[in-house]
């Protein structure tokens, strides 16, 4: 079966079939979004889309969110911030991102979205094997850390797959993408990349982190915020 | 109440035009007639476009027997008025290729660009499409873009409020494929399977609304938006820096007909509250009322306004409640400060720094001292802003440049000076509002944009005189009475009545909570100088502690 199938069949199946009114994607309106938005918007326009509006987002970002909501008419993006009681807890100057990354991903992202998936058995990502040495082995469907059920409808995908779907029903392209950036988060930690670089070097550049940690196990001491 | 009138001619139109399609493809064909027909001119309108003509051209065209100097007017949908450099960029290219070389800010926080011909309407689309914005639902009877409190980046409430309008836009768009079909050219981005979906419009039908609709969404204390004068406002109840819910006002409009009493400006009603969550579910309930409600037989009778004032405020409150699952709660109170932007600079809790523009009546242009234009591109390009930076268009027609970090925030200062562009304008000036009129607008009965500069040069001497340069006295000017410049709540409102000729309306509130009333019609310049003169003595001698001069007016004429 062809990849944009296969992945049609394995979302239409987890949506329609296993997990009617229990499954959500997680979409970062990045450079590679477009693709997984669409697919959905075929099976489910109402599905819930969880959407991690960590307050450090590029302004394009969230441009491109609302034309790809607007055009695959998205009916149900929900975004997900940070409790401000944190922010002002751990965050008050804004400089977190700088001194600690873990704990700036940890309150802007990890937090919101554990508490966003309290409702749901399944969530859906775009991930992709071939976007860095962490995601070499991901599968179409496995646990998450927290025993939900995780799938990667395009983990087999490669960069020439994506590049065809997008030319096959002319969907636009993330702004920043022609200026030279790949893999797009947060404006503190992301940078354009150079040429020969893996798409995901732009991020946290120069530390030795490389996910956000939405896909990694959490740590056992919850953080808590002042009372 | 039940007695049955017939449709307006739109009306039977809308029904008509497969969802807003027409003959409007045929119509773009067609070149050797630059304009358009009556009816593809109101349907075109859905799309985000005026059909317009050259006013000071007609009467030597008309000699020569030459048609009318036909050209588009295409507004776009920007909800909160926020766009990315990079958009910016591409939209003040569009109006160097494609429109008369100006970007005009309206005073809901969009962007018209005018004299697009014919010819260059589907390539000034596609620009526009390219820059992922669009013109959708910017004009006609459908929810018009809608407004927010401008600075988004101040605060976490204000960052909602965006949101708010976003989510608004998004959710009462017209679900019709026809603008990207007409004239982006071909449904590129159907979904494989939506041939066996039938078109349809789930919230509005198939006649849409049976007049325009304006939303919008303020953040005390700013009432930048004008929340009493639009169909429908949200206004934040903040708790912790976060909006908890809304206070909703309904029936607010500006428009009116000169010698026809039976159509007036009114003042928004309060009607509830609402949970923040509930935000789509409230205004679908109150858009669907006047949907269903509204006059469809009398255009000029047929904006919210109206309905509610038909049907009795407390029926409708009923028939809203009627359509929501939880009921409107009582009102919260909430406190204005003014309508005004704060012009300058200003900081936000992440350290990032905010510059707001005066822009006279809201042209971008270059002129040979002031290379506006010029200098906002220059920023837009800058690195990093270019990255980070937002501009977002305020409901005052001036721009924020946000998003500025602290090292490049002389630099942009410096750009702004080398360009000519200074921010010396008087409190009567920077506040001041004109609306398009002549000659693009086809309503205009009297110079607007064009006029109201002259005009306030001669105010600011003879407020001088009465020792009232430093004071803020919102004056807003419209060149017919329909109101874009929403004069009728302004402390001194001009409404063109005939070339040259306006009336003058005082008593405004500063916090645009209270209409104005006449005070001279049909006044020629000299005459409106000549009745101001006196009030700013009196408005001297007599005042109050801090009264502006609006409330002074409604104390000692109303």
């Amino acid at each position: 079966m062809p990849k944009p199938a296969a992945a049609h069949a394995l979302l239409t199946r987890a949506i329609t079939r296993d997990f009617p009114g229990q499954i959500a994607l997680i979409s970062s309106f990045g450079t590679e979004s477009a693709v997984l938005l669409h697919l959905i918007s075929t099976i489910d326009r109402a599905l819930p889309i969880l959407f991690l509006d960590t307050g450090k987002l590029f302004p394009d970002s969230i441009a491109y969110r609302d034309a790809l909501t607007t055009r695959l008419r998205l009916t149900n993006i929900q975004a997900l911030r940070p409790d401000p009681a944190h922010l002002r807890r751990f965050d008050p100057d804004h400089r977190l991102a700088a001194s600690d990354p873990d704990l700036c991903c940890a309150l802007r992202k990890t937090m919101p979205l554990d508490a966003a998936l309290i409702p749901y058995a399944a969530w859906i990502t775009g991930r992709k094997r071939t976007q860095s040495d962490t995601r070499a082995t991901i599968t179409a469907s496995e646990p998450s850390p927290d025993g939900r059920i995780i799938l990667n409808p395009l983990h087999d995908w490669t960069r020439t797959d994506i590049e065809q779907y997008f030319r096959t029903h002319a969907l636009p392209r993330h702004p920043l993408e022609a200026d030279g950036f790949a893999s797009i988060g947060c404006v503190p930690c992301t940078r354009r990349i150079k040429p020969g670089e893996s798409p995901r070097a732009g991020r946290w550049s120069g530390t030795p982190k490389t996910e956000c940690g939405i896909f990694l196990p959490r740590p056992t001491q919850p953080i808590q915020a002042p009372a | 109440m039940t007695e049955q009138k017939s449709l307006s001619r739109n009306e039977t139109l809308k029904a008509g035009s497969n969802f807003l399609r027409g003959t409007l493809p045929e119509a773009l064909e067609q070149q050797a007639f630059g304009g358009l027909t009556e009816d593809e001119g109101q349907l075109v309108k859905f799309h985000g476009m005026y059909i317009q003509d050259d006013r000071d051209l007609r009467p030597e065209r008309a000699k020569r027997k030459l048609d009318r100097a036909y050209s588009f007017m295409a507004r776009l949908r920007i909800p909160a008025g926020i766009l990315t450099p990079r958009q910016y960029l591409a939209m003040d290219q569009l109006a160097d290729t494609y429109a008369n070389h100006t970007l005009r800010l309206t005073t809901r926080q969009t962007i018209q660009f005018h004299g697009v011909i014919k010819a260059n309407l589907r390539s000034s689309l596609r620009a526009i499409d390219a820059a992922l914005l669009d013109s959708i639902a910017a004009c006609g009877d459908v929810n018009r873009n809608v407004m927010a409190t401008a600075n988004p980046f101040l605060s976490r409430a204000h960052t909602e409020a965006a949101e708010a309008a976003r989510a608004l836009s998004a959710h009462f768009l017209p679900r019709t494929g026809a603008w990207r079909e007409i004239f982006i050219d071909g449904a590129a981005i159907t979904p494989p399977d939506a041939g066996a979906e039938p078109e349809a419009e789930p919230i509005y039908g198939p006649t849409y609304l049976p007049r325009k609709f304006k939303m919008t969404v303020a953040v005390p204390p700013s009432n930048d938006v004008d929340v009493f004068a639009h169909d429908l406002s949200f206004v934040a109840i903040i708790e912790q820096d976060q909006i908890t819910g809304y206070t909703i006002i309904v029936g607010g409009g500006m428009g009116a007909s000169h010698g026809e009493p039976e159509t007036y400006p009114r003042i928004g009603s309060i009607i509830g509250y609402c949970p923040a969550a509930q935000l789509l579910d409230v205004a679908q309930a109150i858009l669907t009322a006047q949907r269903d409600f509204g006059d469809r037989s009398n255009r000029k009778h047929a904006r919210l306004k109206y309905t509610i004032d038909t049907i009795g405020l407390d029926e409708f409150t009923r028939i809203v409640n009627e359509r929501l699952t939880t009921k409107l709660e009582p009102a919260r109170a909430f406190t204005f400060t003014n309508n005004h932007d704060t012009l300058g600079w200003a900081q936000d809790h992440d350290g990032l720094h905010h510059l707001t523009l005066f822009i006279e009546n809201g042209r971008i242009q270059d002129t040979e001292t002031n290379r506006l234009k010029s200098a906002l591109a220059s920023i837009a390009r800058l690195p990093d802003f270019i990255d980070h930076g937002s501009f977002i268009f305020t409901p005052n027609q001036n721009i924020i440049i946000a998003r500025i970090s602290p090292a490049q925030r002389k630099l942009i200062e410096t750009i702004l000076a080398d360009h000519g562009v200074t921010q010396s304008a008087s409190p009567v000036r920077s506040t001041a509002m004109a609306c398009v009129g002549l000659p693009t607008c086809g309503l205009a009965l009297a110079e607007s944009e064009r006029y109201l500069p002259s005009l306030i040069t001669k105010l600011e001497a003879l407020l001088s005189t009465h020792g009232l340069t430093s004071e803020k006295i919102t004056i807003r000017m419209t060149g017919c009475p329909n109101g874009c410049a929403r004069p009728y709540i302004a402390e001194i409102g001009l409404v063109g009545r005939n070339p040259g000729r306006y009336n003058l309306l005082l008593g405004g509130a500063p916090d645009g909570s209270r209409l104005n009333q006449p005070h001279r019609e049909n006044a020629t310049e000299a005459e409106i100088l000549e009745a101001l003169d006196p009030l700013f003595a009196r408005f001297t001698a007599e005042r109050i502690a801090h009264e502006s001069f609006g409330d002074f007016c409604n104390r000692i004429l109303n």
